[in-house]
Formats: C-alpha cells, structure tokens, sequence
C-alpha cells in the first residue's frame, strides 16, 4: 500500500539505512492506524506516467543555468535567503562544457558584505566579464549606493534580487513582493536601469539569460526581480530549449577598431549610447569616476557637459522601450477582448492561470496582463490594453498594489479592484479564484486581502 | 622605445590639490614606478576612492577607476579577477580605507590577490576640511578639530599584517626615490601589496608638516634638523619570509616595528612573504585554465553570436521522471 511513498523514503535517507528503516516503520505504522481508525480513509499514492523526461527545478537553480547560458562568468554574493543558494549552485558547477569548444568556467566570489558583492561585481564588468550578484532586500539596501555609480558610469551589471518579507528583516523565510517601488526609485539622483520581473521558474531561466545582453547593450544596471516564491520552490517543466540563445554585447568595441582613433568612453551621441571599450585594451585608455564626466570620464562640473551627460544617460530609457519587443515585456492570457482584466507580475502568475481555466469552465470570462519589464514600462501598450475595461483586477503580495500605482503614474488608468496578500504566504488557486469570483459577481469589496496558509 | 614618467601624465588635466600636498609626490612616484618597470598606460587600472587621493588615478594616464568612498578595494578585486592580466593598482585615503572601508582592508588581506594597495595617510579627511582620520593619535588637535581627537588611532601596517597582507611597508610622500622604490617592489611582490604613505596635509594638519618630519623642531648641536624618518633597511632589519618556520617571528618583529611612532618613525618594508598562494593561483587551482582564460578573455558565443555553453550536464542532474 505505501510502496511509492515507502521508495521516496529511502531515497531521502539514502546514505543513512537505519534512519531510512526507521523513517519506513513510522510511515507504515502510521498508515496502518489510519487505515483501523478513519472512517473512508483509502488513500492510495499512484504513479502518474507523463511519458517524457522532465526537469524538476527551483527558481534558484534556473536563473544559475540561465546566467551561465547568458555568459555570466563573475557572479558574487553575500549570504542571504532566499538567494544564496543561486550562488552555491553556480559554484558547484564552476565549469561548463561548451559546444564543441573548449570549457568555460565562471568565477563564484562570497564577498565580506553586499557592498563589496555589487562593486566587486561592476568592477569585474568594466574589466570586460559578464558580472551579477544575486540578493535579497537587506543585502539590495545596502548596494544601494554601488547602483548609483554603476548608473552615473554606464556599467552593464546585473542584480538577480529575491524579495523576501520585509521591512527590516521582516519575514526572511517569507514570500513577498514589498520591493517594486524600491527598486525602481532606489539610489541617489537619477540614472537609468532596466527592471525585469519573472512569474515563473521557466521565465526565471530564459530572463536570467537576457538580462546579461540588456545590461550590455543598453549599458546600464539591470535588476531581475524575483521572488521567495519562485526562488526555493520545486517545480517540474519540460527540458527547457535554450539553442537558439544569442549573446549580444551592444557597442563593445575591440582593440583593433580602436587603431589610430581618439576614443571617449562618454562620447555624445545621439543615441545616448557611446562605443565601450573594457578596462586593458590597448590604444582605449579612459576614466571613470562617481563624480560628474566629460566624455573622456574625467570630472567636470561645467554646466552644458552637465546637461548634456544627465540627458544622454536617461534617453537610453526610451531606447529600451523603443527596441526591446513586446513578447519580452508584456505576457497576454485568456480572453484578452474581455471587459474583465487581471494585471500582476511575478509569482502569482501560476495561481491566477490556474483560476482564469476553472473560472472560464465556470463561465466567466477574463484576460491577464502580466507585466515583466515594469521599468521602464512600456507604457502605451499597457494604455492600450487597459483603455476600456469594466473590471481591472490588480492582484500582488503586497500592502500597496505598488503596480497599479506604477501604472496609475504612468497611464492614468487606475485598477477598480485588489487582491492583495501580505501575509508571508504565496497565493494559492483556490483563494485567488474564489476572490475574482466574488468580484465579478459584484460580491467583493474594492480590496480584499488574502489570508490563506499557516 | 621604453616610456619615460612625463608619458603617464595626462594633458589638458589640472591636478587641484593644494600647494604643497603630498598627492603630488604620490603622483610622481607612480608615474616613475610605471615607467621603470616598462608598464604601458593600457595595462594597468588605477582604482581609487573619495578623497583628495581619489583624484590621484586623473592626473596618471592609465586606466582610472574613481569609485566610492571606502570601496577602492572591491572594485580594483573586481577588475583583478576578471582580468589578471592586468597590471591593477588602489590608491586609498586614511579615512578611504581604516574608517568606512575598514572591513574590506581586512577581507581583500585574506585573499592575498597579486596586486597593489597604497593608502594615502595624512591624519586628516581633507576634502571635508579636516576631521581627525582613524590614523591620528588620540589627543592630538590639528587645526579644525573643535576638541582633541577623542579615539585611539589604527595602525596601518599592523592592521595589514595580521589581516593577511603579504607585504607591507611605509613611504614618505616627499620621499619621491624611496617611494618609487616601495611602489616598484610592491607591484613586483608576488601577492598583495600594502603601501602606507605617509604625507603632509598643508592645509589641515598642523602637527604632521613637512618640517614635523624633517625634524626642524629638534635640531642637532650645528644646527642641523634630524628627520624623524628613518629607513628600516639602513637600519638592518630584515623583512624577508624566507621559510614558513620564520613566518611568525618576523610577523612580531615587523608588529614591534610598526608601533613606532614620534620622534623615530620608520620607512621601507615591515614584511614580504610570497610563500602564500595568491588568488590567482587558488582559483587556477580549482580552474586549471583560469590564466589563459580568465572571465573577462572568455568567448561567449559562436561566429553566429550563438551562445557557446552546453548545459545538458546540468539538465541531467535535474532530470526526473
């Protein structure tokens, strides 16, 4: 009767007979008193045939499979949940087989605190390596300062941020989704970076690969926001295709074009973007600094320079809105023409597709608009697919509803209904249906707050 | 043609330190120390961070890197990691490194990367006009302070030694010779190099002045200032690990020597052991390609920008069925 469940014992206690056959008698033990004492009780594990190799995965191990296939080759962290364990698992696999070439390896640093993990990290780009770090909110708080000269310096450098229950240490086992606005507004004065959210262990894996390419081609911060959700949990997928990933390193510039020419790391142009050239090639010298730069990258407080710098560092924004495709900023599900929409981001993604199918079954219809580029936000397409509707249905972890308010801002379409958790838990299928439900049926309040989970 | 110090000056740059600041002669001694080890500018980075000294990686034409204040040490990590290659020089101020960047003094000390540290130690943070650094003495008043300093002061090299650093030694910023001397020998030091330099601040710090360590307050009987420098090699010591069994007592003798402080000051190299692994060559160890291929020389892609990696591997060890 407990075959299966006795066989998954074992495997679990593998390395350790006595505990496993100790583990197996509490098992059957407990079973046979179930089986004298419920009533009905005939529970049986069955085995599910699904006829093909499948992954089973966390969030973590994805975007460590995705940064390697993305190039990343300096990744440096400082301890903390739930994103440390990105980072042991890159170490783990340090070196990889490459397609009929010689091996690659990428270099895993555990720094002294996050400070040194995000200046470490841009330091290892300028030098002219794909370079992340991987945290959570207090380590992000502290790296704060780091992003901002990445910013004002144009460095390509990657943030794969966990959120957790926050503030201070808040809930640091915990899901949560508390940190959007931070992210997006976090560093003093104003730079540009790209923010990117994931709703699901697979897009973890394809977005942790181009993330690397829009830190380089686009030549700012690039943070992948993720959460506790996606980071711990297991989930089985199909083999993840990755073939047709291209490695796209923007205006990176080679000693050899650089011959007989004045290079300027800051040049003008009027794209915003200037050719990059990485720290040690020959005939490409230049600077860096914190302060203000000229187009050389020495300090200049001089007013027009100033101007200039300020603005040709922002209209990269309106580049990315402008190039990066629509498939990679916004998901679309369900019935789109639907006068009902429900907009969110992130780790509820599964919850709400599973209701949108049983609520559908049950008659009502409903799209999804999931957001994944929330900065810069692609505006006009969200102005489009909002412009209309009866019911917009904003549902996140968190108190706020930070993306309906980031919407609000940008589009002056505000969501009518909230769904909101902040309870430490993941939304489940049953709660998130059984709350759109009673919205569409004119039952619910504007904001109902979910409370599922112990 | 080999290149001469005045080719790592930078045109059209005004350094604007104050006359008479120490940051000069630190200037000259890098430009000299780069010139006669035949570097070109494009091989080495010179990674500062906030403080009059930060200004220095401007005025030397080399890769400059102006970060932070406090985290000169894990940018220049940064850079030396992806790049070994590359000739990597941080150049920190007192406060720079002892005060907010104290914590990475002490870690970059326990990875013993093959590169060079020198800290700019004038007592004073200038560029806010003159607040005590963590290397003035307690009860001493320079000239902004509306009370005596109230803290004891680190000391810099100990603070190296005992961090990990496998070389440490002392210069005088207006000894420009002997400077270059300890630049040159720190950047050939298999390992990571402290340098702590000591320099006059003219505008901030009263007690410390050129004529302080000249020694014009304590003349001889012609009439003749006696330095309070002196050099620890005229004076015989030997700094030299030559054998791990000789490793903890020179580490004492070179933490007696560095508590010396007032009327006998002494320069030159406390202590050198290039017994210890470098960085390069623990990640060599766990890489064995890491020098030919080091992170920032890797190919991602292939001619058709395909990325090169194969993951079935790690696909395999997720597999279930």
């Amino acid at each position: 009767m407990t075959d299966l469940a006795e066989k998954a014992v074992r495997a679990t206690f593998a390395e350790k007979g006595k505990i496993a056959e100790m583990n197996v008698t509490a098992l059957n033990h407990a079973y046979d008193y179930a089986e004298e004492n419920l009533e009905g009780f005939k529970h049986r594990l069955e085995k599910t045939e699904i006829g093909e190799e499948r992954l089973f995965l966390t969030g973590n191990q994805a975007v460590a499979m995705g940064k390697v296939l993305g190039g990343c080759r300096v990744q440096t962290y400082y301890p903390i949940t739930p994103a440390a364990d990105e980072s042991e698992y890159l170490e783990a696999h340090q070196i990889m087989k490459t397609r009929g070439g010689e091996d690659e390896a990428i270099v895993v640093i555990q720094t002294e605190d996050e400070i040194a993990a995000i200046n470490l990290a841009s330091g290892a780009a300028l030098a002219g390596a794909r370079a992340a770090t991987s945290t959570s909110g207090p380590g992000f708080s502290l790296m704060v300062e780091g992003l901002s000269w990445a910013g004002n310096n144009e460095v390509p450098l990657v943030i794969t941020y966990y959120q957790r229950g926050a503030p201070a240490t808040g809930l640091p086992t915990r899901h949560a989704q508390g940190d959007l606005r931070f992210v997006i507004h976090a560093g003093h004065g104003e730079f540009p970076r790209i923010v990117l959210a994931s709703g699901d262990i697979q897009e973890c894996f394809h977005d942790a690969a181009k993330v690397l390419n829009l830190a380089e081609k686009y030549q700012m911060p690039v943070i992948h926001l993720l959460d506790k959700a996606m980071a711990n949990c297991s989930q089985t997928y199909p083999i993840f295709e990755y073939g047709k990933f291209k490695i796209d390193r923007g205006q990176l510039i080679s000693e050899k074009e650089l011959e007989g020419k004045e290079y300027n790391r800051f040049h003008f142009t009027e794209t915003g973007l200037s050719n990059r050239v990485v720290l040690g090639t020959k005939n490409g010298v230049h600077w860096y600094t914190g302060d203000e730069h000229n187009e050389a990258g020495h300090i200049s407080e001089e007013p027009l320079n100033r101007r200039l710098m300020v603005e040709k560092r922002m209209k990269k924004l309106e580049l990315v809105e402008k190039e990066v495709p629509v498939e990679d900023k916004l998901n679309f599900y369900g019935d789109i023409y639907s006068e009902n929409i429900v907009i969110s981001w992130g780790s509820p993604k599964g919850a709400i597709l599973e209701s949108i199918d049983m609520l559908k079954r049950e008659g009502f219809s409903l799209g999804f608009m999931q957001v994944r580029l929330i900065h810069p936000l692609p505006t006009e397409q969200v102005k489009k697919a909002l412009g209309g509707k009866k019911r917009i249905i904003d549902i996140e972890n968190n108190f706020l509803g930070q993306l309906g308010g980031i919407i609000k801002e940008a589009t002056g379409i505000a969501p009518n209904y909230h769904i909101l958790k902040y309870t430490g838990r993941p939304m489940t299928t049953t709660e998130v249906c059984d709350a759109i439900k009673a919205i569409l049926t004119g039952k619910a309040p504007e904001r109902e707050v979910l409370m599922f989970g112990s | 043609m080999a290149l001469k110090p005045s080719d790592f000056r930078v045109p059209d740059i005004y350094a604007d330190w104050c006359p008479g600041c120490g940051d000069f002669g630190i200037m000259n001694g890098l430009q000299m120390a780069f010139a006669e080890l035949g570097l070109e500018p494009h091989q080495i980075a010179m990674v500062s961070g906030i403080g009059c000294s930060g200004k220095e990686p401007h005025n030397v034409k080399c890769y400059g890197v102006h970060t932070l204040h406090g985290r000169t040490l894990p940018f220049a990590t940064g850079i030396k990691i992806a790049n070994p290659h590359l000739e990597v020089l941080a150049i920190g101020g007192d406060g720079d490194g002892l005060g907010i960047g104290a914590g990475h003094f002490v870690n970059t000390g326990r990875r013993n990367l093959d590169m060079t540290y020198i800290i700019h130690n004038n007592g004073v943070y200038g560029l806010t006009k003159g607040q005590a650094s963590p290397t003035l003495q307690r009860e001493m008043q320079t000239k902004s302070l509306p009370k005596p300093n109230i803290n004891e002061a680190v000391n810099p090299i100990g603070l190296a030694i005992i961090s990990g650093y496998t070389f440490a030694a002392r210069s005088y910023a207006f000894d420009v010779r002997h400077l270059k001397e300890t630049i040159k020998q720190g950047i050939q030091h298999k390992g990571l190099a402290f340098i702590d330099c000591l320099q006059p601040c003219p505008t901030y710090n009263n007690i410390h002045t050129k004529d302080w360590y000249a020694g014009y307050d304590r003349k001889d009987e012609n009439g003749k200032p006696r330095s309070r420098l002196y050099k620890l090699e005229e004076a015989g010591f030997d700094p030299n690990v030559r054998d791990w069994s000789e490793d903890f007592q020179k580490k004492v003798a070179a933490l007696d020597k560095a508590r010396e402080w007032g009327d006998r000051i002494p320069i030159g190299i406390f202590y050198k052991n290039e017994l210890e692994p470098t960085f390069q060559e623990r990640l060599a160890n766990r890489i064995p390609f890491y020098m030919d291929r080091p992170p920032a020389k890797q190919k991602l892609c292939d001619e058709n920008a395909f990325s090169k990696v194969d993951l079935t591997e790690f696909m395999e060890d997720l597999k279930t069925s």
